[in-house]
């Protein structure tokens, strides 16, 4: 296993007008949308466990499941990425959950560089590729 | 769409400078490139998305090519040359040695929280090492990047460079998302893909076979057009393979540096200094630690683990928190598993071998400039060889020469016309893949047949990294057959077209592994190249560099010799 993606939460963040951020997260371009709307991986075999789109996913719609072969226990990790931190949930088998936050950037960085519309900049500069991505307010 | 070749649409794109992975060495150039000329057109060409890509899709927790205080840029040479048993490029170690802190520096500005002490100073974790909280790394250099203006290409393949008259003038590629053909001219070209993983079997199998350490998705690409174009290619035969923690093959540094926590084995001996002081105890080269671990193992007293049971609670606590900025799968596997650190410590085991020049030194042969053997073609970061240890802040620095000396040169570079028939050719093959014919073969198929030819003849995780002649020339002769049945692979779609050019590389990378490693007669490095047929290191013979030179038109790689220059003293005076 890799991610798990719940479909009832998934709302396809606009798709197929705007490219969804799980589809643009993933370095593996593994995450497709299927017909009706909904993000799926192609292959869980192939995740390397980055949690890049699990961070980015605005609906908390995506978790990192560990392969049953190397640990033999059911558990997941969710995490949430803000302009400033980021707040991770990983629980155990019987689904108790331990809270952790890490930073994301340095308080110096905070107050001078960044303005709300420096994260959702990925708008390439070429029209046509990728698709324009939505404004996700303060997630990046 | 339609996947017929026919249909293909056609993108021709100039530029002057082009960059092929938007990672750290790539961003870094453009960065340093605008920051000197704004006025240079950048168009740099990423497989995944700049925001995420590569080998710090995840983050980091340590920058480990720093130099701390009470050393120096010669300190950390002389460092690097002792861990690499003294075959370097010392002149790019030492140009890089100058510049790491001041990538370190940017990043910091760019917004990279990095902890400090009470007199200011960011925590240092072991010899040339600091601590970072580096999870949104990636996010962070690539709005430094975006902000430059260089133009960003996600999601390209970059299939083959263009060469004409042995000077590099662009690229081709296809793109993932919109299916159309890139032609890319440009007046310099740099190569800053990353290393190579998947060529070996790895240590999981099936759905856990990308829980390896260094990313799955550096293929191998930019050595491969490298080799494709007639680059020369330098001491491939320093493959990397690295001590990790067992089952996620996460990194180890946070723990045995972070937290100090020593190797020991299951009887709870501190191995390394009880069982092989003479060889230099904890202070034994990088590969020879995990080659005592193994050692360890075979002489019945593994399980090997990294000692953490001396931590506290709350200790224990943070350290697991602390892979959340690297391998947050090592932080579920813990919580997974209902224990901590300090109740569960982690077991050690050897990562299958890799190609990566920021680690071990497999990669281009450049000069100070981090031009390759083709002119206006550079290298930097993990492609680039010759200077072992570089890491993250070495590739920024290597990104930053290349593209200084872009800028420098900007005014004698032009464009150069692209053969039509050159174009036809290409398209043709990048895209055949797509055809629906008899062809069924999975590129997946293809990848588990070269890894476990490389596992059982090359030296990989079941052969305990040792290698010799006859199981090389076994390797030589399957890898042929292999790239052969490569015309056989079927893509489905367009994820599936880069997977099969992906396999494509790293067969083209394998096969030049294999001609460094039969030349290569002595054991230089153990576990990275331990030959059981030559098994005594050989200075009087070998301390030189085994260079490869591969000629597409007759399927021939040839090796050339390089010598090992001790540093031009003229430059440590700079």
């Amino acid at each position: 296993m890799g991610i798990s993606i719940d479909h009832n939460s998934c709302n396809g963040c606009g798709y197929p007008e705007h490219e969804t951020p799980c589809n643009m997260a993933c370095p593996g371009d593994l995450i497709f949308m299927q017909s009706n709307g909904k993000a799926q991986i192609c292959s869980n075999a192939d995740c390397w466990d980055c949690v890049a789109c699990i961070k980015i996913c605005p609906q908390q719609a995506i978790e990192l499941k560990l392969p049953f072969e190397i640990v033999g226990k059911e558990g997941s990790l969710k995490a949430r990425a803000y302009r400033e931190k980021t707040i991770w949930t990983a629980s155990d088998e019987n689904g108790i959950e331990k809270v952790f936050e890490t930073p994301a950037r340095n308080d110096a960085s905070l107050t001078t560089l960044i303005s709300p519309e420096e994260f959702t900049d990925v708008i390439d500069s070429y029209k046509g590729i990728s698709k324009s991505f939505m404004d996700l307010g303060v997630d990046i | 769409m339609s996947l017929e070749i026919s249909n293909i649409k056609i993108e021709r794109l100039k530029t002057d400078f082009l960059i092929i992975g938007a990672g750290v060495a790539g961003c870094f150039a453009a960065y340093e490139a605008k920051r000197l000329n704004p006025n240079i057109d950048i168009l740099i060409l990423e497989k995944a998305h700049i925001d995420r890509s590569g080998c710090l899709a995840a983050g980091v927790n340590a920058i480990n090519a720093y130099i701390t205080p009470g050393q120096t840029p010669s300190s950390f040479l002389e460092y690097v040359k002792k861990d690499s048993v003294d075959l370097i490029r010392e002149d790019l170690v030492y140009s890089i040695a100058k510049e790491v802190n001041s990538v370190v520096n940017l990043l910091e500005e760019w917004g990279l929280p990095i902890p400090k002490d009470e007199t200011g100073m960011p925590y240092v974790r072991g010899r040339g090492s600091i601590i970072v909280q580096g999870e949104r790394i990636k996010p962070i250099i690539a709005q430094a990047t975006k902000n430059t203006k260089a133009k960003i290409l996600n999601r390209i393949v970059v299939t083959n460079l263009i060469i004409k008259k042995n000077k590099a003038c662009g690229a081709f590629g296809f793109g993932i998302r919109d299916g159309k053909f890139y032609i890319i001219e440009a007046k310099a070209v740099l190569v800053a893909t990353g290393g190579a993983s998947g060529l070996y079997k790895p240590n999981n199998e099936g759905d856990a076979k990308h829980k390896i350490w260094y990313s799955p998705f550096n293929t191998g690409a930019g050595y491969a057009i490298g080799i494709r174009a007639g680059a020369e290619m330098t001491t491939f035969e320093m493959r990397y393979v690295s001590m990790r923690i067992k089952d996620l093959m996460a990194p180890t540094g946070a723990v045995a540096q972070g937290v100090k926590a020593q190797q020991v084995n299951s009887l709870g001996e501190r191995y390394l200094e009880e069982r092989y002081k003479h060889l230099g105890g904890k202070s034994m080269p990088t590969s020879m630690r995990l080659w005592a671990t193994l050692q360890e193992n075979i002489e019945g007293r593994g399980p090997c683990y990294l000692d953490t049971t001396h931590l506290n609670k709350e200790q224990a606590e943070r350290l697991q928190a602390y892979y959340l900025h690297m391998t947050p799968g090592l932080t579920l596997y813990w919580s997974a598993r209902g224990t901590s650190p300090n109740t569960d410590p982690p077991e050690i085991v050897g990562t299958e071998p890799f190609l990566v020049g920021g680690h071990a030194q497999a990669g281009y042969w450049i000069d100070i400039n981090r031009m390759s053997t083709i002119e206006n073609l550079y290298a930097a970061g993990d492609v680039a060889g010759g200077a072992p240890k570089k890491y993250l802040s070495g590739a920024g620095a290597e990104g930053m020469m290349a593209g200084r000396d872009v800028v420098s040169r900007l005014g004698s570079l032009t464009h150069e016309t692209v053969f039509e028939k050159d174009i036809k050719d290409e398209l043709s093959r990048v895209f055949k893949y797509l055809e629906s014919n008899k062809n069924t073969l999975k590129p997946d198929e293809l990848e588990l047949r070269m890894q476990k030819t490389m596992d059982d003849y090359a030296g990989g995780i079941a052969s305990g990294y040792i290698l010799n002649e006859q199981k090389l020339l076994k390797a030589r002769k399957y890898l042929k057959q292999i790239k052969e049945e490569s015309k056989h692979l079927f893509a489905k779609d367009l994820h599936e077209l880069m997977k099969c050019h992906e396999v494509i590389d790293r067969i083209d990378v394998a096969r030049v592994l294999i001609e460094h490693l039969l030349y290569r007669k002595e054991t230089r490095w153990p576990i990275y190249q331990t030959r059981g047929d030559y098994p005594n290191r050989d200075d009087k013979n070998w301390l030189k560099f085994v260079n490869s030179v591969y000629d597409e038109a007759k399927d021939e790689i040839k090796i050339v010799e390089r010598e090992c220059k001790a540093l031009d003293k003229a430059l440590l005076e700079v």
